[in-house]
């Protein structure tokens, strides 16, 4: 085997092994959120709060979006029932049960709706920041 | 030069027209990892048809147009054109080092593995950093926990590298008759573009 081959090969496996680290590490993190998927529940700036409470609390709403309507509490009312001062003066990043984050701001979060199934819809923001299975959202 | 044009837009065509059918299906299921591997799978095996290097950067920029104008919206289309364009870039760079004078099945399962892999992480990231640039607020402590769903992702496109590159390599070759290549070329195209728009 020549020095090329080699070289290819042994990147090939630290690649790899990258990938299967990366996999069982989420995998870990995925059960460790299990107990708030399970138990119904979300974690808002470091408070947990019951989902059925919190789609007592607030009006539901629908949004219009490219991919059909959605139905669910606007995430700016989570926010008001965590009792956040000056809202509009934080950045919150939404974590979903794989470890998937993404930062919005204020804004985002009077636009945006979490629905029964924990799904965050942004009509206003691209793909990438609607996310599955949300269990936190950290206030920053 | 005529032939390659022709081939450049047919087979990006083709990529784009995947990437709105088959890659919207895949995102539901989490597995856009198969995608990518479609994609590259697509690249090398016109590279090894055609040769000519660019040519692949021009078939990305063809599927990243036909993907960014699907009318049915599927996911995110910033994202997905971002992706495709930084697949393309990705693809020209890697082919760039001269690793294909070497024949033998393990250098081609290796850097099918580097190869896709590399171009699945790198792409990625790419929607990471870019779509919040282009349309919202970034935040660079958003990268840290996707990472790991990033090198997860690219873990499959790695594992499925090593078996595609050796098969898109096999020498296979079709001959097509100048007569019949470019209504061929030209009613492929057509269908792809009449598809995606219609939603198919």
């Amino acid at each position: 085997m020549e020095i090329a081959e080699k070289v290819a090969v042994i990147l090939a496996v630290l690649l790899l092994l990258v990938g299967a680290a990366s996999s069982f590490h989420l995998q870990q993190i995925q059960k460790e959120n299990e107990p708030l998927l399970e138990g119904d529940i979300i974690t808002v700036n470091g408070k947990d709060m019951s989902m059925v409470k919190l789609f007592e609390a607030c009006t539901q709403r629908e949004v219009e979006t490219v991919k059909g309507n959605y139905t669910g509490v606007p995430l700016a009312c989570l926010i008001n029932e965590r009792g956040v001062a000056e809202p509009e003066t934080h950045d919150y990043t939404i974590r979903a049960a794989d470890g998937y984050e993404k930062t919005v701001q204020w804004d985002d979060m009077l636009n945006g709706i979490i629905t029964e199934d924990r799904y965050t819809v942004f009509p206003t923001l691209p793909r990438a920041y609607w996310m599955h299975d949300v269990v936190e959202i950290e206030v920053k | 030069m005529k032939k390659l044009i022709a081939g450049m837009i047919v087979f990006g065509s083709i990529w784009g027209f995947l990437e709105c059918s088959l890659g919207d299906w895949l995102h539901q299921y989490n597995m856009s990892a198969l995608m990518v591997v479609a994609a590259v799978f697509l690249m090398a095996v016109t590279r090894r048809m055609f040769a000519q290097p660019g040519m692949q950067m021009g078939m990305a920029l063809i599927a990243a147009i036909l993907r960014h104008f699907n009318p049915i919206g599927g996911a995110c289309l910033v994202c997905a054109s971002i992706a495709i364009v930084v697949q393309g870039l990705a693809f020209e760079l890697i082919w760039a080092i001269p690793w294909h004078k070497y024949q033998s099945m393990t250098m081609k399962a290796s850097m099918g593995v580097v190869s896709f892999y590399t171009i699945a992480a790198v792409s990625y990231l790419a929607t990471q950093i870019f779509t919040p640039l282009l349309t919202a607020t970034p935040h660079l402590s958003d990268l840290a926990g996707v990472m790991p769903k990033i090198f997860a992702h690219a873990f499959i496109a790695g594992l499925a590298g090593a078996v595609a590159l050796p098969v898109a390599h096999t020498e296979i070759t079709i001959h097509l008759n100048d007569r019949f290549y470019y209504p061929v070329a030209a009613a492929v195209t057509a269908v792809c573009w009449m598809a995606v728009i219609a939603g198919v």
